[in-house]
């Protein structure tokens, strides 16, 4: 099979991988030069994150047709929610018919079965494992919102899809926004790869910021009323260290180019009123060769905030984002990274970033990469949770070594929200870490207390 | 500012800064090395600690060559102040009880002070020994709170004044195989600039195991290591080893302290079981501390100081260029023996060491962090150490009930299981 797009070097590298299952990618390159591309696009999870990313991706097209003159011809065909009504209001707002807006646990098999060619997923991470297992089965391109699981199984099982995707020589782009951005992508040339500042040597990562969503106590009673709240539950959202503080762990472990070996850590539940998630944690994660990192986050109101992360390098400290010069950028040359003379921020560029590569017939597949991050948020989840130290071989690699942490499974799981089997979490109910403080047992002639 | 090390330099240095009030420093002086010479120690506190702390004494004193004799006790409880001296042939009216019960001890005539009372009364004893010319062996912490910290730092000034030896129990600082690594990468250099660490005392739970229901002020003193007015809560009183050996090799204690912790599992007392900190010494280096004490976790008690050339555990490279230990001081086959030999050693040779400012700083260094875990806030050494004016309420912290509530009667029971809400609502 013969394809034409406008790079022919990296048209030779697609096109021996790609096979027959090229879905919209062939579609696309039958057009000559690239002209006049039309691309059919699905939303499963219509919350604010993800109107977000719809704008942000129809944005996108503008500014490569404005830019590159691709001519790229977006249209919205479906849209998918776990609540029907949001899923008809936003297609509303893109011209989807009411037929094509689907609702309920399997609305996303309904919003594949509709032909887009991309799917953008932003539903809560729970779901994202079967989604994006899903889609890839039935080629799609895929942006996929971060964390992209809430468990071990769940991580694995992105990373196995992951793996298909490439084979199909699908475009799959993460959401880890931070690191499309020109100036990380230029940093982590310069540091990483050209090791400008000599090897990295420790690290720290914090999402510290003040409490989110619910003030009250939930109550849920039903399973609508758990994704309703998604947030404030670790079995839908994998707790804010998965949920939020994955972007820096994600840069953190781009950075360094490796997985954490293990983590090691403290948390707990200082002032959430809601659900049922830790509000701190303070990790020890140690990335292998001696590099340690220390992650920490909060959703604390009147506490000290900070939200990014530095390396330290033999030869100085990088914030990963500082945009050092690298000698060589891997940015391509004609890829927009600017906008009205303004960096184009993560958000948008990501978008940017899969339309290009898409159009383009440039591989781009960020599986790995978010479904390690998100594995790492969740081995300090589980460590702060059980004050454990938890390594990354028990976790993801042997099924033996540790069985109840390999096969850890969250529950309520995306299986039992399709099969309506949910039992609802009870509120307030928080992991204690360690073990109980047994009173101390008698002695033998031990001796009265003092007066 | 850098605490004093053993090292003959520094001797020499105290020694020109002496001068005439140097009390019993100038009779001991007199006798040529200290050889054949008796001590009159005394302890204050008689608890596990202090017994230690007076075995360890009458230890060093066969590996020095001198002779030690315990000529006075005292504890916050009379009676076990008295069994100590059963012990050790003290009479009764020599054993001290109360909360003066220092008073009395200094009143007689001792010439070092051993003291491992509870963390509260530490900076009041020291203060006291010090005005009365005696030289002290204080117990790590030396202070639970900022007024605490900065009143020890001013005894030592005093103390160098007077030509009085201070050693602290920070007893790693003792270890030769600590020194000379210190030594060789924190004086030499030998491994380039200091980048980044870790330390922690991260152990299972410790003391009661149920609820304390303290009545008065013999209760919390009894249960001491429970409660965060007299312990200063465990990051204090147990992880300042290791924060302590964090500012020895940077040289200096941090600018400031964010940090996490809680309650997990303590069933007693009103202190936490886990706090994890991050210090910024500035210069782009941060120090990760973490310690816990609850059952069934992960347990690391140690240091990772990451070097720009390597890195060092704080015992590992004991080749310096240059030895910082005295040719004739004796190596004593434990720590706790050690630093007793090294308090005999000072006194013996008329080289006054001033180890307050060090194991004050220390102690400051864990109070900083405990008051970010128990606040949420970013917390910075100078508003709490050296500037008066920016945060007087942390300036002036100060834990209640206080030494002084316990000398006057006037204590307040703390609520028991009632801890520190990091944040607001």
């Amino acid at each position: 099979m013969k394809q034409q797009v406008p790079s022919r070097r990296d048209l030779m590298k697609g096109a021996v991988a790609a096979g027959a299952a090229f879905g919209a990618f062939t579609i696309l390159g039958a057009t000559a030069k690239g002209q006049g591309k039309s691309l059919k696009v699905g939303l499963i999870g219509c919350g604010g994150r993800g109107r977000g990313a719809l704008a942000q991706h129809l944005q996108a097209a503008k500014i490569l047709n404005d830019k590159l003159s691709l001519g790229l011809d977006l249209k919205v065909v479906a849209t998918a929610d776990w609540f029907k009504d949001r899923a008809v209001a936003t297609g509303k707002k893109h011209g989807v018919p009411d037929d094509a807006c689907f609702g309920g646990a399997d609305a996303y098999k309904k919003l594949i079965a509709a032909g887009p060619d991309i799917v953008l997923m932003a539903q809560a991470p729970c779901f994202r494992p079967p989604h994006f297992e899903a889609a890839v089965a039935a080629g799609k391109h895929c942006f996929i919102e971060k964390p992209i699981a809430v468990d071990p199984p769940g991580c694995r099982r992105v990373l196995a899809a992951g793996k298909a995707a490439e084979a199909k020589n699908l475009v799959v782009v993460a959401g880890t926004n931070m690191r499309h951005e020109k100036a990380a992508i230029d940093t982590h040339q310069a540091v990483t790869v050209e090791a400008a500042l000599g090897k990295i040597v420790a690290g720290r990562a914090f999402f510290c910021i003040g409490h989110m969503f619910a003030k009250q106590p939930i109550k849920p009673q039903t399973a609508d009323d758990l994704v309703r709240t998604w947030q404030s539950w670790i079995e839908l959202s994998g707790d804010h260290l998965v949920e939020q503080h994955v972007h820096n762990i994600d840069m953190v472990t781009w950075f360094l180019g490796r997985p954490a070996v293990s983590a090691g850590g403290f948390g707990g539940r200082a002032r959430r009123p809601a659900g049922n998630m830790f509000d701190f944690f303070s990790l020890d994660l140690d990335y292998g060769d001696g590099v340690f990192v220390h992650s920490m986050c909060r959703q604390v109101n009147g506490c000290w905030n900070s939200v990014g992360q530095e390396l330290t390098c033999e030869k100085g400290t990088t914030k990963c984002t500082d945009g050092l010069k690298p000698q060589k950028s891997p940015v391509p040359d004609d890829l927009p990274c600017d906008l009205d003379g303004k960096p184009i921020p993560g958000h948008l560029q990501e978008h940017v970033n899969l339309l290009y590569h898409l159009a383009k017939g440039k591989p781009l597949n960020q599986t790995q990469d978010v479904a390690w991050a998100t594995a790492i948020t969740v081995m300090g989840r589980i460590a702060a949770y059980t004050g454990k130290r938890v390594t990354w071989a028990e976790m993801m690699v042997d099924p033996k070594k540790s069985p109840e942490i390999y096969d850890l499974t969250l529950k309520p799981t995306a299986d039992d929200f399709e099969k309506g089997a949910v039992e609802v979490p009870d509120e307030g109910d928080i992991p204690a870490p360690g073990g109980a403080t047994a009173p101390r047992p008698p002695r033998k002639g031990a001796r009265k207390g003092r007066k | 500012m850098k605490a004093k090390d053993l090292s003959r330099h520094d001797f020499m240095k105290g020694a020109t800064a002496a001068g005439a009030a140097f009390g019993a420093f100038t009779i001991l002086g007199a006798t040529a090395k200290g050889q054949g010479k008796t001590y009159k120690v005394g302890l204050i506190g008689c608890g596990g600690r202090g017994r230690g702390a007076l075995a360890g004494s009458f230890e060093a004193a066969k590996i020095v060559g001198v002779e030690v004799k315990c000529v006075a006790l005292a504890d916050y409880f009379k009676d076990r102040a008295e069994q100590s001296g059963k012990k050790y042939g003290v009479p009764p009216e020599r054993c001290f009880g109360g909360p003066k019960c220092y008073e009395g001890l200094l009143a007689t005539d001792v010439e070092i002070v051993l003291m491992a009372q509870a963390p509260l009364f530490r900076s009041v004893h020291l203060e006291a020994a010090v005005k009365a010319g005696k030289h002290c062996f204080v117990e790590k912490p030396v202070a639970v709170d900022p007024p605490g910290c900065r009143r020890v730092i001013a005894a030592g000034e005093e103390a160098k004044k007077k030509g009085v030896v201070i050693v602290a129990g920070t007893e790693m600082r003792h270890e030769h195989p600590f020194r000379l690594t210190h030594q060789a990468i924190a004086v030499e250099g030998a491994l380039g600039r200091l980048v980044a660490g870790r330390v922690a005392f991260c152990i299972a739970h410790m003391f009661h195991r149920a609820p304390i229901n303290p009545k008065t002020a013999d209760d919390l003193v009894r249960s001491w290591q429970d409660w965060t007015a007299l312990s200063g809560d465990h990051i204090v009183e147990q992880h300042v080893h290791n924060i302590d050996i964090a500012n020895w090799f940077a040289g200096h204690p941090p600018l400031s302290a964010a940090g996490f912790g809680g309650r997990a599992r303590r069933n007693a007392g009103d202190m936490f079981d886990f706090h994890s900190i991050d210090y910024d010494y500035g210069d782009g280096v941060h120090i990760h501390s973490m310690c816990r004490q609850v059952n069934g976790c992960w347990n690391w008690v140690g240091h990772d100081l990451v070097y720009e050339k390597g890195r060092t555990n704080g015992r590992d490279r004991e080749t310096p260029a240059k030895s910082p230990i005295p040719a004739d001081l004796p190596k004593a086959p434990s720590s706790s023996q050690q630093e007793q030999v090294d308090v005999l050693y000072c006194v013996g040779k008329g080289e006054p060491l001033d180890e307050a400012r060090a194991v004050a700083e220390s102690s400051a260094t864990a109070v900083l962090g405990r008051i970010a875990t128990y606040t949420g806030k970013l917390i910075r050494w100078n508003e709490m150490m050296t500037d008066p004016k920016k945060n007087p309420d942390l300036y002036n912290l100060t834990l209640k009930p206080t030494a002084e509530d316990f000398e006057k009667g006037t204590v307040e029971i703390p609520k028991e299981g009632v801890v520190p809400i990091p944040g607001v609502a």
